[in-house]
């Protein structure tokens, strides 16, 4: 009596194809679609995130601009960017080094 | 002249996985699909070597996809089974792990109809899941591989992280007990 399996002759492929998803083609062409449909819906919000991320930066210069602004206009600033024509004459009368054009700017005029 | 000049001339080649890796990452939903069609199977068959229930292995197949697709920035292009693998047998194992707490005791394979497979296939179904039942992870996992997906040793090896040699054993090995539980079908 002989042994039906021969332990060196490797065994013919099985037939797996009763357990194959696609052979309803149909049907595994909508499990496809789904598993796109799904990645792209949730790879958008990565997209949204890069969006965001450069969102960050332009919240953040506009925030330093508005800063900048507001500093800039404070009174304390104005005054000290304000020439007034009358301290600029005084000091020029008084000897004090005074910039001749901040003379001719601010014009004598109040 | 001209025209045995175009019959020669090669269509478009088929583009490789690593470039379909590539396109799909930069958001191409034609590269995803074609990726999807080419190892959307695979993905199954390993799924199901854990599982051994055909319907679950879809569900976790196709999950599984989805994530591999969210993730392919993490992936090397040139390595794209071996990775998509790991993320399935990962997630059909934390898959198997809720069964066992969902339902102690439970260990029979699935041998309930599938419906995308005809009635007549049920019976041969069930069978092949039962004598699936009876091979090591592994060898299920290469058997099905070679014989369901028509992969190469080469390309098993690489995706299991086996040698050549090894998955030759595991196949042979799996085939013959296959072939002593299931007599002379399929």
């Amino acid at each position: 009596m002989t042994d039906p399996i021969d332990p060196h002759t490797p065994p013919d492929p099985i037939d797996f194809s009763p357990l194959d998803p696609a052979r309803d083609a149909a049907r595994w062409d909508r499990a496809i679609a789904g598993v796109v449909a799904r990645a792209t819906a949730t790879r958008r919000p990565g997209v949204m995130r890069e969006l965001s991320r450069s969102g960050v930066v332009v919240f953040a210069v506009a925030a330093a601009a508005a800063a900048a602004m507001w500093f800039g206009r404070r009174p304390g600033a104005a005054a000290a960017t304000t020439r007034d024509p009358v301290v600029e004459w005084t000091r020029w009368a008084s000897g004090e080094d005074v910039d001749p054009l901040s003379l001719i700017d601010s014009g004598g005029v109040r | 002249m001209i025209l045995a000049a175009l019959s020669d001339a090669d269509p478009e080649p088929d583009p490789t996985t690593g470039d379909l890796v590539r396109r799909a990452r930069r958001g191409e939903v034609a590269a995803m699909e074609l990726l999807a069609r080419r190892h959307l199977r695979a993905a199954y068959v390993v799924a199901l070597a854990v599982l051994r229930r055909p319907a679950d292995a879809e569900d976790v197949a196709q999950e599984a996809f989805v994530v591999a697709l969210e993730k392919l920035d993490a992936c090397d292009p040139d390595r794209f089974s071996g990775w998509l693998v790991r993320i399935v047998r990962t997630r059909a194992l934390n898959a198997a792990d809720k069964r066992r707490i969902r339902e102690p005791g439970e260990a029979e394979p699935d041998a309930s109809p599938a419906p995308a497979v005809p009635l007549g296939d049920r019976g041969l179904r069930e069978r092949l899941v039962a004598a699936l039942d009876g091979l090591t992870r592994v060898q299920r996992e290469v058997v099905l591989l070679h014989d369901l997906e028509s992969w190469t040793h080469a390309e098993i090896a690489e995706a299991l992280g086996l040698t050549e040699n090894n998955c030759r054993q595991h196949l042979f090995a799996a085939r013959r007990a296959l072939r002593a539980r299931l007599g002379d079908a399929p």
